[in-house]
């Protein structure tokens, strides 16, 4: 397809039908409830151009990145763990499956207690939940990597120990599934930290969202669920483009 | 390079029943020996057991006069399945390369002209770089036959490797393997479960009985030259007997 009518159908028309779709709301609606077009950009522009949004925006992100880091790794750790090892599968899979019920935010009364109602309670819930999001699917593609007898048996004939065959077969079998946890864990991590930081932030696109009620900023509301969503969406790019980039030969698209 | 297997009344249960019992048997070094029978008799198991990777209930293994416990580089294997035994992420030089690596084998100039002397013996010299996924069904069972020459194993467990492949490329596959043992002479365990095959590849073709205990009946030693024309006397009478003594096996198993 020639690329000029790919990215008109892909950016221009769903843009047009957002500020179409906008405006008729923006009709149909008060202002309280729903601004007019000309309110949205306005407000969009002056909140922009002030510079403030951007140090919640930054705060945000770094408690973001760096839960999702600690919990993707940790996670894909134990799942490695747990799918490689019979008897730490046994001991540990009632806990996961157990964890998996229950809501990641439930725990943000328990950790304000242990951490203070702060950044720490914040990164927790980041970090826990994106542990369990990428366990699972790091365990399934262990237990994966396990069932093909014959990938692990050919490497036992060519003078593989267990070693060799965890390191150099198992791990690059299951790194499709491992890696689809990871960038899962990214996406859980960004629902988590606006809710965190509604209940216990001072800065942060959730704060700025709850406390923008109080005073019926709905348009700030926008600019700042909008500025997730972009910001969540771009991150998604770029960790889907590292994945193909560098790891693609593994099986990741 | 090439060993022996002395086979000494194996017999193999899975979870409570027999799968074979009794089982004697004595491959010369250098030899192609086929194993035939009908599907499901547990000729498989039998290639898992001299590989190692399955326990005997009773009787013995032995290459070379060493007792066969576990899975040794003496014995590689080639899988039917050639998709699942080869490696994805590694390109056809790389999984070549596997087994050398993994064992150290020679510098990394020994290790490539070894690797371009087998991949020309196997028609893959050319597409060195390319993955299993970009290769047909025929080239994937070559590199998994590449993977092993280049190891020089005394002994090749052969386990149907032909069976997924179209007719023509698995006549032109039967030829190259033929060429390829001449030259090199490993011993050569292949099982299948096409007779025309086995009159084709073996020098001494035994056939296997189905049944809930499964035992090899007769053992043809085939005299002529390769490669075998299946029109001349010999290798008439020879499958007209085997495909009788097969019906007979398949009608014994389907009354069990």
């Amino acid at each position: 397809m020639n690329k000029a009518v790919i990215i008109i159908r892909r950016f221009f028309i769903p843009i047009i039908f957002f500020f179409i779709g906008w405006q008729i709301i923006g009709f149909l609606t008060p202002d309280i409830f729903w601004p007019s077009l000309g309110t949205f950009l306005t407000t969009t522009y002056k909140t922009l151009a002030s510079g403030e949004i951007y140090r919640h925006l930054g705060h945000t992100m770094a408690r973001v990145y760096g839960g999702w880091a600690i919990g993707g790794l940790a996670g894909a750790f134990f799942g490695v763990v747990i799918g490689e090892s019979v008897v730490a599968s046994d001991i540990l899979k009632p806990y996961l499956t157990l964890g998996r019920f229950i809501p990641a935010i439930a725990w943000i009364g328990v950790f304000i207690i242990w951490f203070g109602s702060g950044v720490p309670s914040i990164l927790a819930l980041v970090i826990y939940s994106s542990t369990f999001l990428s366990i699972l699917p790091t365990l399934n593609g262990m237990i994966y990597a396990g069932s093909l007898t014959e990938r692990i048996r050919s490497a036992q004939v060519m003078g593989a120990n267990r070693w060799d065959i965890f390191l150099k077969i198992k791990i690059p079998t299951a790194l499709p599934q491992i890696w689809t946890g990871i960038r899962t864990a990214l996406a859980v991590s960004f629902l988590q930290i606006v809710a965190a930081e509604m209940l216990v932030g001072s800065t942060g696109l959730g704060y700025v969202i709850w406390t923008s009620r109080i005073y019926f900023l709905i348009t700030k509301m926008f600019v700042a669920i909008f500025m997730l969503g972009f910001v969540g969406y771009l991150s998604d790019v770029v960790l889907q483009n590292i994945g193909i980039k560098f790891l693609k030969k593994y099986g990741i698209k | 390079m090439s060993s022996e297997i002395i086979i000494e009344k194996l017999s193999i249960k899975y979870r409570s029943s027999i799968v074979f019992e009794n089982v004697s048997l004595d491959i010369k070094k250098s030899e192609f020996f086929v194993l035939l029978g009908p599907s499901g008799c547990g000729k498989t198991t039998l290639l898992n057991a001299i590989a190692g990777f399955l326990k005997p209930h009773s009787g013995k293994i032995y290459v070379d006069g060493k007792e066969v416990k576990q899975p040794g580089l003496d014995r590689c294997v080639i899988f039917q399945n050639a998709e699942s035994a080869l490696f994805p992420w590694m390109t056809v030089k790389e999984n070549s390369e596997f087994g050398l690596k993994l064992r150290n084998i020679g510098s990394k100039e020994e290790r490539n002209s070894l690797i371009k002397k087998f991949l020309k013996k196997t028609n893959l010299d050319g597409h060195e770089a390319k993955y299993p996924k970009e290769l047909s069904g025929g080239m994937k069972q070559r590199l998994q036959l590449a993977r092993t020459l280049v190891m020089n194993p005394p002994i090749i467990l052969m386990d149907e490797p032909f069976a997924n492949l179209d007719a023509q490329t698995r006549r032109l596959m039967q030829l190259e393997l033929i060429e390829i043992w001449r030259e090199t002479r490993n011993t050569i365990f292949y099982i299948t479960h096409d007779l025309r095959e086995a009159v084709i590849l073996g020098k001494r073709i035994a056939v296997m009985s189905r049944g809930p205990k499964a035992v090899i009946k007769n053992i043809y030693k085939l005299e002529n030259h390769y490669p075998r024309d299946l029109t001349t006397n010999e290798c008439n009478n020879l499958l007209r007997e085997i495909e009788e003594n097969l019906i007979e096996e398949v009608r014994i198993g389907e009354n069990n």
